[in-house]
């Protein structure tokens, strides 16, 4: 088994949607090239930026993992001269698109180009998809995005965005999902408004969490012979099976799995700026500094590896090596990228909800 | 040997170990950083589409098979 250690580039700022939720539009995100009106970074940056990856991840004995992401994605224009090198040094990429954009030419050309494996949104039925994403053919093109991957070998992740309006589209996505030949679907949690916190009325709070993903198990027992119903987001732990890794992690305080914010990469923005995670507006330098300098020597990615610090603001939890929450919506919520993920449900679990994790392939 | 030097020591050897025939040396903070990685063998949980960060695809955390 050999660790991942990715970036995940926001090759752009340019979408042809406008997504409700999406972190472009929010306060805070003054640090994306699309608000300083500065250039996106050159392709010769991006080769830079993908070279100091793969020497790292050598390095390192670990496998690099480059995941592109925008804006969308698609609108980049020398995103396939991008897709060449990493084919040539043979790097494991992701595409994290809206779908809209992918005919079948280019999925066709995607999987000339290496990729084996790519995640398309959809936020809910085609009603409020469409509203979501601002755009009356959001829905249907994605869909068609779908089908053009799959039936071009491509592996097709379709991720919802969960929010208070939508939970309940959950299994129309995971209907929808199937028909359109897609292998995996999952929800994602949404990070609020750092203006409203918790009072964003798209936010769910711990109980609307551990409901959803109740009623996840429920989805994936019924849908799983023609799906995987992903149940792999860091909060998940809590309804999961204790294991010896898990209790090996615990005894010697070492980071197992969880949130990768501080461990696992870095999320870079169009203009090279670097955050902790997409989600964690925290700029901590830039990429031209040098993802391993970065990784080691700043303060704040040290102080998300500090499980002591972490639990002290954690009421000692013990899940601390193989979750932490998610740090972007603790940050988001109160200000401290430290503080405790207030979708925690652990308080919730009775010992019925304690089952082994499912994993399908 | 204490505990710790013991834990750098072995995850040095492991990695050197896994690609690099010719030694490389990792220097205090990288070690620093990799003994904070636990070092046993783990199965890998296929977290391609892990979605834990939310901004899309896996954070390439590594993830255990239930034993």
């Amino acid at each position: 088994m050999v660790r991942k250690i990715f970036i995940q580039w926001d090759s752009t700022n340019d979408c042809n949607l406008r997504c409700s939720h999406c972190y472009h539009n929010r306060e805070g995100e003054e640090h994306s090239s699309h608000k300083q009106g500065l250039n996106a970074m050159s392709l010769e940056d991006v080769i830079l930026m993908i070279n100091d990856l793969n020497e790292t991840a050598k390095r390192w004995s670990m496998k690099p993992r480059f995941q592109i992401s925008g804006g969308e994605p698609l609108m980049r224009k020398d995103l396939y001269s991008i897709l060449e090198y990493t084919k040539n040094l043979k790097m494991e990429v992701r595409i994290l698109t809206n779908g809209t954009l992918i005919t079948e030419e280019k999925a066709r050309d995607f999987y000339e180009l290496g990729i084996r494996r790519l995640q398309i949104s959809l936020d809910g039925n085609k009603k409020r998809h469409n509203l979501i994403r601002g755009q009356p053919f959001a829905y249907d093109l994605a869909i068609q995005g779908i089908k053009n991957c799959a039936i071009n070998n491509i592996e097709v992740t379709v991720s919802m965005t969960a929010l208070k309006s939508n939970i309940q589209d959950f299994e129309d996505v995971i209907i929808n999902s199937i028909k359109a030949g897609a292998k995996y679907v999952g929800t994602k949690s949404y990070v609020p408004n750092p203006l409203l916190g918790v009072n964003d009325p798209e936010f769910l709070d711990c109980e609307d969490l551990y409901l959803l993903y109740k009623k996840t198990r429920d989805l994936e027992q019924k849908y799983s012979k023609k799906i995987n119903v992903l149940q792999t987001e860091v909060l998940w732990h809590l309804m999961q099976w204790d294991t010896k890794i898990k209790k090996e992690a615990r005894e010697k305080d070492l980071f197992l799995s969880g949130c990768g914010a501080g461990f696992s990469g870095l999320s870079v923005l169009s203009d090279g700026t670097v955050y902790p995670c997409r989600r964690l507006p925290l700029p901590i330098g830039n990429i031209k500094e040098g993802f391993a300098n970065l990784m080691l020597n700043n303060p704040i990615l040290k102080d998300l590896r500090d499980f002591e610090k972490m639990r002290a603001k954690m009421d000692n939890c013990q899940h601390i090596p193989y979750c932490r929450g998610c740090r972007a919506i603790a940050y988001a919520t109160t200000g401290d990228y430290m503080a405790k993920d207030p979708m925690c449900y652990k308080e919730l679990v009775t010992p019925k909800d304690i089952q082994p994790r499912v994993i399908r392939r | 040997m204490n505990n710790l030097a013991s834990l750098v020591e072995s995850i040095d050897g492991l990695f050197i170990k896994r690609s690099h025939p010719d030694r490389v040396v990792l220097s205090y903070q990288e070690k620093k950083l990799l003994e904070q990685y636990i070092s046993t063998e783990i199965n890998c949980y296929d977290c391609d589409s892990c979605n834990s960060c939310g901004s899309g695809d896996c954070n390439s955390c590594c993830e255990v098979v239930d034993d």
